[in-house]
């Protein structure tokens, strides 16, 4: 079976080494960037199966790439989690109205996301 | 435990030195508006701006701290967690215990920063509940389930008489905050060898939600300001039990919020009872 590619953008270097290092020792192949421009140009030259978008990242906000992704027709397939910070209400409400999948709030535990992660593959899968 | 302590009241400290800031230009506001031969109609407008404009300024403050503690806090509970998961390497059962440690003080940190978040969104009006039905006898499984293993470390009995179906139309989240809440403070306000009993019944129209306790007890002339931010009894603060006031600020709030009262029973030495009451579906 061949490697789910998973997409992992944000600009707190801490954080996506630990998402990064949790998901590779989940047996997936992470592509990580920490801006939302670089998630966009390596969502729609590899084409990841799934991407975890930081929503606060300077310049392109995940909010900003997940619309994006969902407006081109090469990438509006790609399953799309969310992680934040914020948790007001209208922060979430955001996140889902463009798009994304999921929804991850931080501090979150890396054993949760990959459960999550999981979730939507498999679910993507069926 | 001091250090995490010392910064749970830093946290404090940041926010009383903005409320502090927030009523002295509100002072200053005044003076200006009290200046002999002003007009006084546009110098209310003007102040009743500022004011607008300070409490947006304090709630958007409240929010970016909370916010800003919790991308740290994410490292640190994410790293430890794969550390405890063994992912770099086997632990010897003393360095287990340190991260345990970690995970403990964590935790508060996380649940010190979401009252904060909480009561920020309390007082800009945006703190709304959902109503679904719900039976409140999951929750109260749940929420002894969890509070259990705290029991047992600060060796306080649990006794509970739960008579359902208790059906209520409530908010899920905040009603098991409200539960955990309720049996953390009786948990952690009892010593060793006492009892804390948890009773859910309906009563008439009424779900009636019961946390007792063989704890140090709230002194009478106190009471009245328990559900004042901020608040910490004097016993409480004087026998170095940590706590930021916030807890039953909020579940004051989510009380009143559902239709519901709340009681508070006690006596100094001889333990606390709180009654919840709320409406019946």
């Amino acid at each position: 079976m061949a490697v789910t590619v998973v997409l992992v953008a944000d600009d707190d270097a801490d954080i996506r080494d630990l998402v990064a290092f949790k998901l590779e020792q989940s047996g997936l192949e992470v592509i990580a960037v920490e801006d939302g421009q670089a998630a966009l140009e390596q969502a729609r030259s590899r084409l990841p199966t799934l991407a975890v978008l930081d929503v606060s990242m300077p310049g392109l906000s995940g909010i900003d790439v997940c619309r994006m992704l969902r407006a081109d027709a090469a990438t509006a397939g790609m399953l799309i989690i969310m992680l934040t910070a914020r948790v007001q209400e209208h922060d979430v409400e955001g996140g889902f109205s463009a798009g994304a999948d999921d929804y991850v709030t931080k501090p979150f535990s890396p054993r949760e996301l990959v459960s999550r992660i999981q979730a939507l593959l498999s679910r993507s899968r069926a | 435990m001091r250090r995490d302590r010392f910064v749970g009241r830093l946290i404090v400290l940041t926010l009383v030195a903005a409320a502090t800031a927030a009523v002295t230009a509100l002072l200053t506001a005044r003076r200006i508006t009290r200046r002999p031969g002003g007009g006084s109609m546009p110098d209310e407008q003007h102040l009743v701006a500022r004011l607008r404009e300070l409490d947006t300024a304090k709630t958007d403050f409240m929010s970016t701290v909370s916010h800003e503690l919790r991308t740290p806090l994410t490292s640190i509970s994410g790293y430890v967690e794969l550390l405890l998961d063994g992912e770099a390497g086997e632990l010897n059962a003393e360095q287990a215990k340190m991260l345990d440690v970690i995970v403990r003080s964590s935790r508060r940190l996380r649940d010190l920063i979401e009252e904060m978040l909480i009561l920020s969104r309390i007082e800009s009006g945006t703190f709304s509940a959902l109503r679904e039905p719900v039976d409140l006898v999951a929750f109260v499984e749940r929420a002894l389930a969890e509070i259990a293993p705290a029991a047992a470390k600060a060796e306080v009995g649990l006794r509970t008489e739960v008579r359902g179906p208790l059906s209520l139309h409530a908010d899920p989240g905040q009603l098991d905050r409200v539960l955990m809440n309720l049996l953390s403070n009786a948990v952690k306000f009892t010593p060793a060898a006492g009892t804390v009993g948890l009773l859910a019944r309906r009563q008439d129209d009424e779900i009636v939600l019961r946390v007792t306790d063989t704890g140090m007890g709230i002194p009478a002339g106190e009471q009245k300001s328990l559900f004042t931010r901020f608040f910490r009894a004097s016993n409480a603060v004087r026998q170095a039990v940590p706590g930021a006031g916030l807890g039953l600020v909020i579940v004051g709030t989510v009380v009143g919020n559902h239709g519901g009262r709340i009681e508070v029973e006690s006596a100094e030495g001889a333990g606390t009872t709180v009654t919840i009451r709320l409406p019946a579906a």
